[in-house]
């Protein structure tokens, strides 16, 4: 086997291990920097918060627990269409992958993740109930209808194999891994129903609503708790032909988890009308047990169960193509993601990748699609020496410059080290 | 490569710490005030609705067949107990009872007193006697001859008896062939030799017997007797040969009877000690029963018994029946103990008891008669017993209530009051005049006792103790008594059939509209009963039932056709806002729509009260609720809606959840002014308060 081939080889292997929304930012020219290498390990984190109308600063003030003034409400609010979009992710982990021995064309590799997904739908009349309140809407019928919500924890055991077959001028990359998951935290609300009239006066109000929850022991919740278990299936594959072109398609997270039986769900299915505590008598005692919020809530639950509800987890689908125009140095790629189970819509991104020298690389993408709508970043990787590679890079990095009238952010590093 | 150093020395470190405190980022919450968000709430809070009915308790009011309200009031200002009429005072008899008598078996005793112990005493005689025995020879003539002592043995019935009355029969057949005389007999008892009884029987033929009669009035008798014969003589055969027996005998027999000792240790034959009637009588004042029926009550019986004897009690009341059986207690006391007592001591419910007052006789009154027999039995067994000992009884007839009496009530004066009625009726009333229309009040008595009455009003009068002012109640309506006719019954037996009296007083007899306009929430009387005032004119058919008696009320009908000005109602209510935190509520205005449907302009303020009592705010700027329009006939058209403002801020807002109390003034006045408006059942006011405020949540 020459030694070009070799590298080609490990170079594959070493693009699988991650990844298939990862991959596409980490640059595995400098691997070839280390032929020898037969082992890796690493820690990566990527986070993204995108949503198609609510702005990046008022994602981060919210977030961060700052006080939201109406300034930076209606910078989102005038954004949003009838309905809007906000998702997020959180991806971060560490890994080690191993060539099996004499076996130059296989590897093995072990993970442990910490996955975060949150997924939301909803109309703008709900965003503006919920941060504005219902005096603006008196004498209006808001739509609070059509609601999704997803938040969902988990931390990911994953163990898989990768091979790679080499014919003429063409190499096929393989991988497959299972995991095992431990579910910490699962919240799922869903309405197909629902308006909210405020009388102009106040004098009543009227609320119809539908709505479908899920969610696990809220009472051991946290990073660490195990409220449920499940397993996952990933797999990818990617064919090269040689100075000519990539393509590859892959499939991520195809699993569910199973929550305990101390789960809950419940339906909220009601027409309700409100004006008020009904005071029998004035000139009685006037005793007003005003409800607390969670109270409250709970008069309207129905088919309340405590028991164990199982879950398909988002999975995604992904194919992509890249060209190499110039070999080592410039690839140019394009391709698409879509995540089931989630209010996602198909992602459109061209990117390309440009090496400086044998130590540093860079490049950018533009994207379209997902939670968000248009995005721009850029990426880039470094040798450090002594088998220390360096990857970090943004997919929105518009979202940073300017957050005020951007609505996505994102962010990924990525650091390895080779033996 | 000096950036890259740079970059793997620091900023690689501080990313990757980043990133992991960023991976838990939506659990990582700051506890700043300067989070959240302010959301503009608007909601309805409260919502009530008041109708005259929340001003004036419902069950004081009626509607007329205009569907206009009126106030109908009424109170007992007065029930006559049956106590006050009938009580039957706690009466008690106690009674020692002494013996009657005492009764003792008769006796009989035989001593044969042979020829051989004769003639043992009859010297020469008597041995050539005794020579002779079993011969038929003349037996010579026996001097006078006296027996040694023998004894005469009676204690199987008795020990010592000491006599009041007795008898003692003294008969002697005389078995031998010769005639004795002069035969002188004497008993003593053994112990002190004192003299029972001696006799002298001058002849007793042969074959022949004798009697005598001795009297044992005052004599002590014991049970071991010594018999003796002082003196005895005989003729002898007068020369005629008979046969010679020295077992033939004098026989005597010793009878005692008719013994009635004053002490006795003895056996005791089955006889009643203590055999009594008597009458007991219930004391009243000028009321004299024939009969009743007890309600309820206890007669307490006690007994207690000197006798060393189990003592049989009998207590029988028959003037006392239930159920047309006549009470009756039966016990046994015990044996007293020597000097002692034993007792017997029950309380009896007298509940449902008919009392029957006529006495043994059926001729006198309020009095029942009852027997106490104390008896023994025969035991055969000794005991002592004396006319010294008694049996002491009382019997107590305690907490009788009757439940039903008849006889003759008497003639009595009941006086009432000086007396006070609560009115509530217009109690939140404070202040303010309030003109009505039309007012009527009546005096109604329902009389259920078979017993005519007169009612005499001393006083009545309109008390407003809130301003001081004092109405009383004037007019011709008053000037005479009330007179109130006896019930009826049927026969002797419920149902009763009342009768009813009323005095009307309206504004044409008295100043009734001036009582009531004087917002009285006292009303102060003073009146008498006088039963029976024309004497016994039923002949002792008076009768009472105790649920069944004579009542009072005073009814007062006010239409609600009035004029109000300035008329002040004040109400303070308990208020507790629960522990929900409203210290998010950072401003607002909470706004008290109300729709009034009532002909009155009301000026309403609301005041909170916190702990200590001390008002601490008044919630509203502007103040007046408009009243709603009437029409032509002045009834209401439609409700007039107004709207009062709260401004609200964190400060109020904390009043309001550390208020105790909520104090509530309102200021009516009829519009149009002095005009009559009724009141019509329909009317009412709705109030919501709707909350419109800036809620930071976090």
């Amino acid at each position: 086997m020459t030694q070009r081939k070799l590298t080609l080889i490990l170079s594959g292997i070493l693009l699988m291990a991650m990844t298939p929304e990862l991959y596409a930012q980490f640059n595995f020219e400098f691997d070839k920097n280390y032929p020898d290498s037969k082992a890796e390990a690493g820690a990566f984190i990527d986070y993204f918060i995108s949503s198609d109308a609510v702005t990046v600063e008022f994602q981060n003030t919210y977030l961060n627990d700052q006080f939201i003034d109406n300034e930076l409400k209606n910078k989102s609010f005038d954004k949003m269409d009838s309905r809007s979009t906000l998702g997020s992710g959180l991806n971060g982990g560490i890994y080690f992958k191993k060539q099996i021995k004499d076996h130059t064309d296989k590897m093995w590799m072990l993970g442990i993740k910490h996955r975060q997904h949150y997924n939301s739908n909803f109309s703008k009349d709900m965003f503006g109930l919920y941060f504005y309140g219902n005096k603006p809407y008196a004498g209006k019928t808001a739509d609070i209808s059509d609601l999704n919500y997803l938040n969902l924890r988990y931390q990911q055991f994953q163990f898989g194999f990768i091979t790679t077959k080499v014919k003429d001028d063409g190499m096929w990359n393989l991988m497959s891994a299972g995991s095992f998951l431990l579910g910490q935290d699962y919240l799922e609300l869903s309405s197909d129903r629902g308006t909210f009239y405020t009388q102009p006066d106040g004098e009543y109000i009227d609320m119809d609503l539908y709505l479908e929850t899920k969610q696990s022991d809220s009472t051991n919740s946290g990073f660490g708790k195990i409220n449920g278990i499940g397993a996952s299936f990933e797999f990818m594959a990617r064919y090269t032909k040689e100075n000519k072109y990539h393509l590859q398609f892959g499939i991520k997270d195809l699993g569910f988890i199973a929550w305990n039986n101390k789960s809950t769900s419940f339906v909220v299915d009601t027409l309700y009308h409100y004006e008020g505590i009904y005071i029998e008598n004035i000139f009685d005692s006037l005793f007003l047990d005003i409800k607390g919020q969670d109270e409250f809530a709970d008069g309207f639950k129905k088919d309340k169960k405590d028991e164990g509800v199982t879950t398909m987890i988002p999975f995604t689908v992904e194919l992509s193509y890249g060209r190499i125009l110039i070999p080592e140095k410039l690839t140019v790629w394009a391709g698409g993601n879509y995540i089931f189970n989630a209010d996602y819509t198909p992602l459109f991104q061209i990117w390309g990748d440009y090496n400086f020298s044998t130590r540093i690389s860079a490049g950018v993408s533009v994207r379209y699609g997902g939670y968000a709508e248009l995005g721009a970043g850029l990426h880039a990787g470094f040798d450090l020496g002594k088998g220390y590679i360096l990857n970090l890079g943004s997919n929105y990095l518009t979202g940073y410059i300017a957050p005020s009238s951007s609505t996505a952010q994102a962010a990924n590093i990525g650091l390895r080290k080779k033996f | 490569m000096k950036y890259l150093s740079i970059l793997r020395a620091y900023l690689i470190p501080a990313l990757v710490a980043g990133g992991l405190i960023l991976s838990i980022f939506p659990s990582c919450q700051r506890d700043d005030d300067q989070s959240g968000w302010n959301m503009e709430l608007l909601a309805p809070l409260i919502r009530t609705s008041l109708d005259i009915s929340n001003l004036i308790d419902d069950s004081l009011l009626a509607t007329d067949p205009d569907s206009s309200l009126k106030i109908v009031y009424q109170s007992s200002l007065y029930d006559l107990s049956v106590d006050t009429l009938v009580g039957f005072n706690d009466t008690s008899v106690t009674k020692s009872y002494k013996l009657d008598s005492i009764s003792l078996y008769d006796q009989t005793i035989n001593y044969p007193v042979t020829l051989g112990q004769i003639a043992a005493n009859a010297g020469i005689v008597g041995i050539l006697i005794i020579a002779q025995n079993g011969n038929t020879v003349p037996i010579p003539a026996i001097p006078a001859i006296s027996s040694a002592p023998y004894p005469i043995n009676a204690d199987t019935l008795f020990e010592s008896i000491t006599l009041i009355t007795g008898s003692l029969d003294i008969s002697i057949d005389n078995g031998m062939p010769i005639d004795i005389t002069n035969l002188q007999l004497e008993i003593r008892n053994t112990s002190n030799l004192a003299l029972v009884a001696t006799t002298t029987f001058p002849l007793i033929p042969a074959g022949g017997s004798v009697s005598q009669t001795v009297s044992l009035d005052g004599k002590t008798i014991e049970g071991d007797l010594t018999g003796q014969i002082i003196n005895m003589e005989s003729p002898g055969s007068g020369g005629n040969p008979v046969l010679v027996d020295t077992s033939n005998a004098l026989n005597t027999t010793l009878t005692v009877y008719d013994l009635h000792p004053s002490s006795a240790t003895a056996i005791f034959p089955a006889q009643d000690l203590v055999n009594k009637s008597q009458e007991v009588a219930f004391k009243f004042k000028n009321v004299k029963l024939t009969e009743a029926e007890v309600k309820s009550g206890q007669i307490k019986v006690s007994v207690f018994s000197t006798l060393q004897d189990s003592v049989y009690f009998t207590y029988n009341l028959p003037s006392a029946s239930l159920g047309g059986v006549p009470f009756s207690v039966y016990t046994v006391l015990p044996p007293a103990p020597s000097g002692g007592v034993s007792s017997f001591v029950k309380n009896y419910d007298m509940d449902g008891y008919y009392l029957q007052l006529t006495g043994a006789n059926l001729d006198t009154f309020n009095t029942i008669y009852n027997t106490i027999v104390a008896s023994i039995d025969s035991t055969g067994q000794i005991r002592t017993i004396s006319l010294d000992d008694s049996v002491y009884t009382s019997l107590e007839f305690v907490d009788i209530i009757p439940a039903y009496a008849r006889g003759y009530i008497g003639q009595d004066t009941i006086g009432v009051g000086p007396s006070q009625e609560i009115l509530e009726v217009f109690d939140r009333i404070t202040d303010g005049s309030l003109n009505v229309q039309d007012v009527t009040m009546s005096l109604s008595i329902e009389n259920k006792i078979g017993a005519d009455a007169q009612i005499k009003i001393g006083s009545l009068y309109s008390v407003n103790t809130k301003n001081g002012s004092q109405v009383q109640l004037t007019g011709s309506a008053l000037s005479n008594p009330i007179f109130i006719n006896r019930a009826t019954d049927m026969n002797g037996s419920p149902p009763i059939t009342p009768s009813y009296s009323q005095l009307i007083l309206d504004n044409s007899n008295s100043n009734a509209n001036a009582f009531i306009s004087n917002l009285p929430n006292r009303i102060d009387y003073e009146f008498t009963i006088e039963t029976n005032p024309n004497g016994n004119v039923s002949n002792y058919n008076d009768f009472i039932y105790s649920e069944e008696l004579l009542g009072v009320d005073l009814n007062v009908e006010v239409p609600l056709s009035i004029i109000a000005s300035d008329l002040t109602l004040v109400d303070t209510a308990d208020i507790s806002l629960g522990s929900a935190d409203l210290s998010k509520i950072k401003d607002g205005v909470l706004t008290l729509i109300s729709d009034n449907g009532f002909p009155f302009d009301a000026n309403i303020q609301m005041y909170t009260i916190d702990v200590s009592g001390t008002i601490t705010d008044s919630l509203f700027n502007n103040t007046m609720i408009a009243a709603a329009p009437v029409n032509a006939s002045l009834k209401v058209t439609e409700k007039k809606r107004t709207k009062l403002l709260m401004p609200i801020n964190e400060a109020r807002v904390a009043r309001l959840q550390n208020a105790k109390k909520l104090r509530i003034i309102t200021k009516f006045d009829t519009n149009p002014t002095n005009t009559y408006l009724k009141i019509y059942s329909d009317y009412r006011i709705d109030f919501i308060l709707t909350g419109d405020f800036n809620y930071l949540t976090q």
